[in-house]
């Protein structure tokens, strides 16, 4: 029953919103904080219950809703949580100085936001994801744009045109899908997707993965991103980069390996990704915006997930789990780190962090920056030596090169930011930190140290969740009733 | 330890004490207490000692490690908190020079280790020949690329030196000595842990080593700035290592050169921090005529430049003639000449650092007021001055031990009969005798000198200079030390060493990806209609690819 829980409550949630207003403005944020808390709860309960296997809910099959909670989409179902209640944590206190206008309505896209995302991890039906897709999707537009400055609404707009497209596109895949196998279940169309024509099964994969591209921010399909992040608020590029892509990205290797498991189209995917890694990282050498800066790292890394994924094998998927977790959490401190700074200073221009006055923030900058450019003794570095360990392994050589040279262009931008915050001209007004805060940035920080000096403690949970990622057959299993 | 059993596949962790190990580990300690007597003089934040342990245990892990994953945690960990300790006293663009040069080398060194594992899926050193046979010829090659071109850069070879020397000039006083006599090191550690395990690399090896060692011997004599002319020598005593590891039965000689030179770089970079420390100055044109006022710096440094200089009695020389005697043995002739031709031009660097410090008349009037350097300063000298010293008259005192390093490596071992006897398969001599009849020599000098010498005359005023025929006034340099070698460019090939450098090199490399950065950069503008044509162009070529 829990994992229609994960999604029906946030939505339930999203539209009691106005009612709840009734009671108060705090009322909102409280109560959906609460919500969100009681989810990582239930979630986290899971994940220590040592017996879970699979839980499938069906409602009216084969039309009908259905929800699959397995190893692999709890990971990402307790991640979304634990980071949206840190979000909600932080906001609590961000918003005494500086509230969202209409918090109700923020409140809403908010909780939307949530439980779509979950809601596209769960999925196991092509149309449902669409759906979940799209309200998505939706509330990405209107939250970014919800500042109403000009770049916002740049933002706002160019994210909702490329979404069109991209659900355009993805509406296209699902109705080929349909007109050839006359089913929607991830399941059904898995078993019959062998038995298509070559043409009609390269169409298929090409729309989805243009489809897709948009949204996994992919090299030929991302060149929005960065404008998006820029016009966007630092707080909701947290979510942006630490949720919403990372749901797209299971989603979409979740259908690859359910459709395609390896071959062709998988390589070609690791080298897209590879590709993408590098143009990423070699357009973000000379940024001197903060966000955009980071918004080409967050295109890099999610390249390197991308190409994780693609490989199809255990460890790899292991790897790209661990990414996952290490750049949610580091991207995470970095833009709400951002965000304090821009409502300190009113400029995220690369020398204003040499005018930072607060240890603590560059502090866990630091660390977040580090994990990132995968330094041992942080999370990032587990992620990044697996998946290249399991590169040479499947005997990428090329792709290895490329991804290391890629993250040495990383380095260079990276650690000429660090330079900045070695500089000793801080302003004199000190940033103060609510207790609040810091216990947000201190929890994010230390689980990216614990995970990168003691891999140990979540890696076998990574494994068992790679394998139910790879397995495709018992998931198809599960849902079709055994046979 | 084996991590496998926790989802974590081929993943085996373990630390090994061999004798190699205890070695380097021991320079490392050794070190550590050296440098850290000079902390007491410097107003040190706790954040840097916090960063300094951590550079020591990621060195220690380096040499305790055994297997490349772990080896490679070190290195990385190395260089990161170097960074952090650099960036205390750097400037930007020499930090980011190095944290750049750093980078690549650990990446690089990356890249190998990952290629090895590829050969049989294990990172330990015991099976890294069997994985490197396993490797194809292409991969190989690779492998043994991007491994050297990593601890290159980590050693500053000639090429790869850019970097370090700018490192080395403005680091702090205190870190200098330990930059130089243990993080090289640990380039040595690793190219000896190849060679060793992996690959014989032999030749090669020998003509980068002494190529090296040439240029970096020139480079040095021309430099104005003290500690810039000892990161050069540091590059050209790395060299001569470098040039042994690559020559059959090298081993001794490289170990023995990498405590010699361990030793001596302590004594030089903390006598030379001695000497900033008290004059506030470090170049060799604003120094000069230290000799009365610090005397003792004076003879502490003559033991390091005589140690240095590879010359008897002292403790270098019998790491240089280690190094000769497995040269000669080898039949590497022309190499035997290039390393003597550049340890021979080294004596000019190498006097220039004793004559342009504390001979000569004093450039500068700040000079006449100073006081020898604090004690803190000298008791580490003594140690490392003592140390030479014996292992100038008992030179084969680590021969011992350096046998059993060598037959836990199946190399030959060396012939040994008593501690003062240091012998090669073909020549042998005596430390004690040698030291005995160079102290006798001396002394007999000594009472000559001071018997004989006419009174000089004590000059009071810096410009009291009887005879010369000019007025000199403040901007008149009282001093020709900083100067010398600068005729040297008036010969064909040296000048080619003073015209060429890496700069040029690395800027345009530089450029290069900045235009590409540019380039890209174009592309994410933020045009959706350039977005969406890219994307179907994207989508059709795709499909036409498909179908062929």
């Amino acid at each position: 029953m829990s994992s229609i829980l994960f999604v029906a409550l946030p939505l339930l949630f999203g539209f009691a919103t106005p009612i709840l207003s009734k009671f108060g403005k705090n009322g909102v944020v409280y109560s959906s904080t609460f919500m969100q808390a009681f989810l990582l709860y239930l979630s986290f309960s899971l994940l220590l219950r040592t017996t879970l296997h699979v839980e499938v809910i069906s409602i009216a099959p084969p039309l009908g809703i259905s929800f699959v909670l397995n190893k692999v989409s709890l990971f990402f179902v307790a991640l979304f949580t634990f980071l949206m209640t840190l979000f909600s944590l932080y906001y609590i206190v961000h918003r005494k100085a500086n509230a969202y206008e209409n918090e109700t309505k923020f409140f809403i896209l908010l909780n939307m936001l949530l439980a779509s995302s979950i809601g596209l991890v769960l999925s196991s039906d092509i149309f449902n994801i669409y759906v979940f897709f799209e309200i998505a999707g939706i509330s990405a537009y209107i939250l970014s744009a919800y500042k109403k400055s000009p770049t916002a609404l740049e933002a706002g707009l160019k994210y909702i045109l490329t979404g069109a497209v991209a659900s355009v596109f993805l509406l296209f895949a699902i109705a080929l899908i349909y007109l050839h196998i006359g089913s929607l279940n991830l399941a059904v169309i898995a078993q019959n997707f062998e038995t298509l024509s070559y043409d009609v099964k390269v169409l298929i994969s090409i729309v989805l993965l243009v489809g897709f591209g948009f949204k996994v921010e992919i090299f030929p399909f991302n060149f929005w991103v960065t404008d998006v992040y820029e016009g966007s608020t630092s707080l909701i590029n947290a979510l942006f980069s630490g949720v919403v892509v990372k749901a797209y990205l299971f989603v979409f290797f979740h259908i690859v390996y359910l459709f395609l498991p390896s071959g062709e189209f998988s390589v070609f995917l690791i080298y897209l990704g590879a590709i993408s890694m590098l143009v990423a990282e070699i357009a973000g050498l000379r940024q001197t915006n903060l966000k955009r800066l980071f918004a080409y790292s967050s295109l890099g890394q999610v390249a390197l997930i991308f190409t994780a994924f693609a490989l199809q094998n255990q460890d790899a998927i292991q790897a790209a789990l661990f990414i996952v977790l290490a750049h949610s959490l580091a991207k995470f401190i970095i833009f709400l780190a951002l965000a304090i700074i821009s409502k300190e200073y009113n400029s995220l221009h690369v020398e204003t962090l040499k005018e930072l006055n607060s240890p603590f923030l560059r502090a866990v900058m630091l660390i977040s920056m580090l994990s990132l450019l995968g330094i041992p003794l942080f999370a990032g570095f587990i992620g990044k030596f697996l998946v290249l360990k399991s590169l040479v392994a499947s005997g990428f050589l090329a792709v290895l090169v490329i991804i290391v040279f890629a993250s040495l262009l990383e380095s260079v931008y990276y650690f000429k930011l660090a330079g900045f915050m070695f500089a000793k001209n801080a302003r004199d007004k000190k940033i103060t930190i609510n207790f609040t805060q810091k216990l947000v940035f201190i929890l994010l920080s230390s689980t990216l140290i614990i995970i990168g000096i003691a891999p140990f403690l979540i890696s076998l949970f990574l494994n068992d969740s790679a394998l139910s990622m790879l397995d495709t057959q018992t998931y198809i299993n599960s849902l079709t009733g055994g046979n | 330890m084996d991590f496998s059993t926790f989802g974590l596949a081929d993943i085996v962790l373990s630390l090994k004490a061999t004798h190699l190990a205890n070695f380097f580990a021991m320079l490392i300690a050794f070190s550590f207490v050296m440098v850290t007597f000079l902390s007491r003089n410097y107003k040190l934040t706790k954040s840097f000692y916090a960063l300094f342990l951590l550079l020591s245990a990621s060195l220690f892990l380096i040499v305790y490690a055994n297997d490349y994953l772990l080896f490679f945690i070190g290195w990385e960990i190395m260089s990161i908190s170097t960074y952090f300790l650099l960036s205390f006293s750097l400037s930007k663009e020499a930090l980011h020079k190095y944290i750049i040069f750093a980078m690549t080398s650990a990446l690089s060194i990356f890249i190998a280790i990952l290629i090895l594992y590829s050969g049989t899926h294990s990172f330990l050193y015991a099976d890294a020949h069997r994985s490197f046979a396993a490797l194809g010829d292409t991969e190989g090659v690779l492998f043994a690329t991007f491994m050297l071109f990593g601890i290159f850069v980590k050693l500053g070879t000639i090429g790869f030196h850019y970097w370090l020397v700018d490192a080395y000039e403005e680091s702090q006083n205190f870190f200098t000595p330990f930059l130089s006599a243990v993080l090289s090191k640990m380039g040595i550690y690793a190219l000896i842990i190849l060679t060793t395990q992996v690959i014989e690399l032999s030749y090669t090896l020998a003509i980068i080593g002494v190529i090296t060692s040439i240029i970096a011997t020139f480079k040095a004599i021309q430099e104005d700035s003290v500690k810039r002319l000892l990161a050069y020598s540091s590059i050209a005593q790395l060299g001569y290592i470098v040039t042994i590891l690559g020559v059959a039965d090298g081993m001794s000689g490289a170990l023995y050169h990498a405590l010699i030179h361990t030793a001596v770089k302590l004594l030089l970079f903390i006598n030379i921090a001695g000497i900033i420390f008290i004059t506030g100055r470090g170049k060799f044109s604003e120094l000069g005529g230290l000799i009365y006022k610090t005397p003792q710096s004076f003879v502490l440094l003559l033991v390091g430049i005589i140690t240095l200089a590879g010359m008897p009695p002292l403790g270098g020389f019998a790491s240089k003639f280690m190094i000769y005697t497995s040269l000669m043995d080898a039949k590497h002739l022309l190499i035997l000449a290039a390393v003597m031709f550049s340890s021979a031009s080294a004596f000019l660097y190498i006097y220039k650092l004793i004559y342009g410090v504390y001979l000569g008349h004093p450039t500068n009037k700040h000079l006449e007021s100073i006081k020898e350097a604090p004690w803190s300063f000298l008791v580490p000298q003594y140690i490392l001055a003592l140390l030479v010293i014996i292992l100038g008259t008992y030179p084969a005192l680590v021969v011992p031990y350096f046998n059993k390093i060598l037959q836990e490596l199946s190399l030959h071992v060396v012939n040994f009969s008593d501690y003062a006897t240091l012998s090669s398969s073909f020549a042998e001599y005596n430390g004690l005798v040698v030291m005995s009849a160079f102290g006798a020599i001396f002394v007999l000098v000594l009472l000559l000198f001071v018997s004989l010498r006419s009174r000089a005359k004590n000059v009071k005023d810096r410009f009291d200079i009887a005879y010369c025929g000019e007025e000199p006034n403040e901007s008149t340099h009282l001093h020709y030390g900083f100067s010398m070698g600068k005729e040297l460019k008036r010969v064909g090939f040296i000048n080619t060493i003073y015209k060429n450098s890496v700069k040029p090199f690395y800027d345009y490399i530089a450029d290069q990806t900045l235009s590409f950065s540019d380039i890209f950069k174009k592309i994410y503008s933020g045009n959706l209609r350039n977005n969406f044509s890219i994307a179907v162009i994207f989508a059709t070529v795709l499909l036409w690819w498909s179908q062929r």
